[in-house]
C-alpha cells in the first residue's frame, strides 16, 4: 500500500505544512490524554471524518490504513484484553478472564493506534514534502540536511515500494511459486527482503554520491524555487487547536 | 563562461577489495572548451574516469587513487564541494539513482538551490533545461511514471539546471531514442558555443564520439588511442573494431561470434518447430509495421496474438490503443519506439505484470488473462530493461543456474546433469563471463551485468523470450554476443521479442517489426 503525498485542492492540502503539523501535534497529544474506549471512539470517528471530508481521501485509502494498523493493532488488544487486571469480570473461560476494565482499557490503547496512524496518513497524503521541507528550514530554522532526510524519507518510500515491486515481478518472472506454508513463506520473504534491502543500499551509496554532486551539503542553508504562505485561517485555527488542547489537559 | 582544463597524471584507481587497479597509468591534458569522447567497451574504466574527475571517486566511493587529477589546478576529491559542484556536472551510468526528488521539475531545481541560486533563476533554468531535454509538458509527473529514457532525460536536464563550467557525461544516449540522441548531440553543440567543457563517454564510436574534436580510447584502463575521431577512423578502424567500438565487418559478426556447435538444452526442448517462413503481424494502431523480409508464408499457429489491445494506467494516461500483433515460433520480432511510447508497458502486458483486457492476448490461441506470471514464466522468458532487479544469487555462476533449482540451498539440490552443465559452460563462454563465475553480479560492468541477466533467462528453454533493451548502452562485441545468443535461440525454435533503441544494429537479423 502506497503512503504519499496526492496532489489535491482539499481543506487539509490548502493547510501550510505547519499549521498542520501543530494540529497533527495536538491531536496526538488529546488522544494520548483521553482513556476511556468510548471517548477514543467519539476521537477516531472524528479524526475519519475530517480525512474523509477535509482531507478528500477515499473511503478505500482509509480501510487500507485500518487494515495496515490492524496487523499490529488486533493482536494488541487481545493481548491487552487477557492481561490487564480488572474486578468486573465480563467473561469467564476457565481460568481465563476477561474484565470491563482491561477491555476498556484494551479498547482505548488499541483505538488510539488508529487514530495516530491515520491522522499522520492523512499528513503525509494531503502535505507536499518539498513544502515541509522548506517551512522546518525557513521558519524553524531546522538544518536543511535533517529536514532533508525527513523529506527523503516520505519521497523514498514510494520509490523503494515501486522497486520492490520490480524486484517481485523478476521473481516472479523467474519462476517463483506464490508460497504455501508457514516455511515457505518465512523462506520467499527472506529473499525478497535481502534483495530489496540489496538494491536499496546500492541506491543509496549512489544517491548520495550524485546528490553531493549536484552541490547537496555544500552550504549551510539553501535556496528554494517555491515560497509557501501561510493563510491567516490556517495559523489562527491551529493556536485555537492548540488551546483547546490546553483545556482539554487541564479538565481531565 | 569559460571551461574547465583537466589534467591527469599517473593516474591509477583501485577499489576497495579488487585485486587489479581498473585504472592505470593514465596521463591527459584536455584544454578549456574542448568537446571530448571517452569510449571503451565495457570494463575498460569510462565510468570509473568519470567518477575521479568529479571526485566522486575516491571520496565517496572508496577505493585507492594514484597519481593526479586537477580541475583548473584544483584536485576534485578534496576540494569543497561546492567548488566541485560549480565546476562539473556529471551525468552517471544509472539514472534512477540520481533522482532523489520524485518530480521532474524539483529534479531539475534540486542543484541550483542547493547552490543557493536566486528563485527566479532556479525557475529559468528548470524551465530551460526540461525544454533542451523536451520535457517541459512532463514537468510535474512523477518521476516513477516516466519511461526509462524520460527519466535518463530528467537526469540530463538536472545536470544542465547546474550550469557547470564543465560537464561529463557517462553514456548519457543509453536509454535515449534516435530524436532525443540527435538532440542530445545538438545539445553539446550548444555547450561547447557557451563556452563550457564537454565530455561523453561510451561504449561505442557513436554520433556524440564522431562529432567530438577529440577521442580517447580507453582498453584494460589505459588510454589505447588518443586523437581527432576522423584520423582514428581513418588509421585505426581494424583496432576499433577489435576492441568492440566499431560494428565489425559483415560475416564476422554475431552468427560467426556465437560458434556453430549447438546449444545443450538444459530440459527437453519444447515442441516448437523451427519455422522458416512466416508472416508477422501487422496492424497495430500505431502500426505494427511488418518488416519486408518478415512477409512470409505460414502454417503453423502464432505463438502470441495481440488483438485490439489498449491500456491506459490508474489515472487515466493511455500508454497503448488498439495495438495488433502476432509472433510466431522462430521469429524474431523488434519493438521499436520513442521513449515513453508504451514498449515495455506492452511486454509487461504480455508478461502479466501489468493487467490487461480480456481477449486482448492470446498464448497459444488462448486467452492468457488470469493466466499466472509464474506460468506464463514457463513458456516465457523475459530480461527486464534494469538487470539489478533481476539478480537473487551471490554469484555468476548461483545467478546463472538460478532457474534450475529456484533457490534451493546447495545441500539439498540435485546434481546438475551434463547437459545442464554443458549448457551453463556454453553459455558464460558466449556471455564472456566464463572468468566472472564467482564474482557478485552486482560488481560487474553494466554490459556484462545485461548479458548475465540475458543468459540466466536463457538456461531453460523456452517457447519465446521478451529481451528489454538488452543491448542498451553496450559496445558492438557484446552486441555481437547477445545476437549470437539470440541466433541459437531461434535455432532452437523460440521466438524473440526485442525491445530496442538499436534496430540499424539488430535489423538484418530480425524477421520483423513493431512500431509504436
Amino acid at each position: 500500500m502506497l503512503i504519499q503525498y496526492e496532489k489535491g485542492s482539499s481543506l487539509l492540502h490548502r493547510y501550510d505544512p505547519l499549521s498542520k503539523l501543530v494540529i497533527l501535534f495536538c491531536t496526538a497529544v488529546i488522544a494520548m490524554l483521553l482513556d476511556q474506549a468510548w471517548q477514543q471512539a467519539v476521537f477516531l470517528l472524528l479524526c475519519i471524518g475530517q480525512a474523509r471530508y477535509a482531507g478528500h481521501m477515499s473511503g478505500r485509502q482509509l480501510l487500507g490504513g485500518i487494515r495496515l494498523i490492524a496487523i499490529v493493532a488486533v493482536p494488541y488488544f487481545i493481548l491487552t484484553s487477557l492481561t490487564v487486571q480488572g474486578e468486573t469480570v465480563w467473561l469467564q473461560w476457565g481460568s481465563v478472564s476477561v474484565t470491563i476494565e482491561a477491555l476498556n482499557a484494551a479498547g482505548a490503547m488499541t483505538l488510539r493506534m488508529f487514530t495516530l496512524f491515520l491522522t499522520s496518513m492523512a499528513y503525509i497524503i494531503t502535505t507536499d514534502p518539498r513544502e515541509l521541507v522548506a517551512e522546518l528550514t525557513r521558519r524553524l530554522r531546522v538544518p536543511y540536511r535533517f529536514a532533508f532526510g525527513i523529506s527523503a524519507a516520505l519521497t523514498f518510500i514510494p520509490l523503494l515500494e515501486e522497486e520492490g515491486n520490480h524486484i517481485l515481478a523478476a521473481q516472479q518472472v523467474r519462476g517463483h511459486r506464490p508460497p504455501k506454508g508457514l516455511g515457505s513463506r518465512i523462506s520467499y520473504g527472506l529473499k525478497f527482503v535481502s534483495a530489496v534491502l540489496l538494491n536499496a543500499l546500492r541506491r543509496v551509496q549512489q544517491t548520495a554520491g550524485a546528490m553531493e554532486s549536484k552541490g547537496f551539503g555544500a552550504y549551510p542553508d539553501r535556496t528554494y524555487r517555491t515560497e509557501v504562505n501561510i493563510p491567516s485561517w490556517a495559523a489562527v485555527s491551529a493556536v485555537i487547536y492548540v488551546l483547546a488542547t490546553v483545556w482539554l489537559w487541564w479538565i481531565v | 563562461m569559460s571551461g574547465t582544463t583537466i589534467t591527469c597524471r599517473k593516474l591509477g584507481f583501485l577499489y576497495d577489495g579488487e585485486e587489479q587497479p581498473v585504472i592505470q597509468d593514465i596521463n591527459l591534458e584536455i584544454a578549456r572548451n574542448q568537446r571530448v569522447a571517452i569510449i571503451g567497451a565495457s570494463g575498460s574504466g569510462k565510468s570509473t574516469l568519470c567518477q575521479l574527475l568529479c571526485g566522486l571517486l575516491p571520496r565517496s566511493g572508496g577505493g585507492t587513487r594514484e597519481g593526479e587529477v586537477l580541475l583548473d589546478g584544483t584536485d576534485p576529491a578534496a576540494a569543497p564541494i561546492a567548488s566541485i559542484a560549480e565546476a562539473v556536472g556529471v551525468l552517471f551510468q544509472d539514472p534512477d539513482a540520481q533522482l532523489v526528488q520524485g518530480i521532474v521539475e524539483d529534479e531539475a531545481a534540486f542543484g541550483p538551490e542547493n547552490m543557493r541560486v536566486s528563485p527566479a533563476e532556479i525557475e529559468e533554468r528548470v524551465a530551460q533545461s526540461l525544454a533542451a531535454v523536451r520535457l517541459l509538458d512532463r514537468r510535474l509527473d512523477p518521476v516513477r511514471r516516466l519511461s526509462g529514457g524520460q527519466r535518463q532525460r530528467t537526469a540530463i536536464a538536472a545536470v544542465l539546471a547546474l550550469r557547470p563550467r564543465l560537464y561529463v557525461f557517462d553514456d548519457a544516449c543509453a536509454s535515449l531514442d534516435a530524436a532525443a540522441q540527435a538532440n542530445f548531440l545538438q545539445l553539446c553543440f550548444t555547450l561547447q558555443a557557451e563556452g563550457r567543457t564537454l565530455i561523453t563517454a561510451s561504449g561505442r564510436f557513436d554520433d556524440a564520439a564522431r562529432a567530438a574534436q577529440r577521442v580517447i580510447v580507453l582498453d584494460g584502463g589505459t588510454v589505447v588511442l588518443d586523437g581527432p575521431p576522423e584520423e582514428l577512423l581513418r588509421c585505426c578502424g581494424e583496432q576499433l573494431a577489435q576492441l568492440g567500438l566499431l560494428p565489425r565487418p559483415a560475416g564476422e559478426a554475431a552468427g560467426t561470434a556465437a560458434g556453430d556447435k549447438p546449444v545443450p538444452a538444459a530440459t527437453p526442448p519444447h515442441s516448437a518447430e523451427r519455422h522458416a517462413g512466416k508472416p508477422i503481424a501487422a496492424g497495430s494502431v500505431p502500426a505494427a509495421v511488418p518488416h519486408a523480409e518478415g512477409a512470409r508464408e505460414s502454417a503453423a499457429s502464432p505463438l502470441l496474438e495481440v488483438d485490439s489491445l489498449t491500456f491506459a494506467y490508474p489515472g487515466g494516461r493511455e500508454a497503448l490503443h488498439g495495438i495488433h500483433a502476432k509472433i510466431y515460433p522462430g521469429d524474431w520480432v523488434l519493438l521499436t519506439g520513442e521513449n515513453g511510447s508504451g514498449k515495455t508497458t506492452l511486454s509487461r502486458l504480455i508478461m502479466g505484470l501489468l493487467p490487461a483486457p480480456a481477449g486482448s492476448i492470446r498464448w497459444q490461441g488462448e486467452d492468457i488473462k488470469g493466466m499466472a506470471v509464474y506460468r506464463r514464466a514457463e513458456q516465457i522468458g523475459y530480461v527486464f530493461q534494469q538487470p539489478e532487479y533481476m539478480f537473487t544469487a551471490p554469484n555468476v555462476w548461483e545467478e546463472l543456474i538460478y532457474s534450475l533449482h529456484g533457490g534451493v540451498p546447495v545441500k539439498k539440490r540435485r546434481e546438475l546433469s551434463a547437459a545442464e552443465q554443458e549448457r551453463a559452460g556454453f553459455l558464460l563462454e558466449k556471455a564472456g563471463l566464463t572468468d566472472r563465475l564467482h564474482m557478485s553480479p552486482y560488481l560487474l560492468s553494466q554490459g556484462e551485468k545485461r548479458l548475465l541477466s540475458v543468459i540466466s533467462q536463457l538456461m531453460l528453454p523456452r517457447a519465446l523470450y521478451i529481451l528489454d533493451e538488452p543491448t542498451s548502452g553496450m559496445d558492438y562485441a557484446a552486441i555481437d554476443r547477445v545476437i549470437g545468443l539470440c541466433q541459437h535461440m531461434l535455432e532452437e525454435g523460440s521466438a524473440i521479442l526485442m525491445i530496442t533503441h538499436d534496430p540499424e544494429l539488430i535489423k538484418e537479423h530480425a524477421t520483423s517489426f513493431i512500431h509504436l
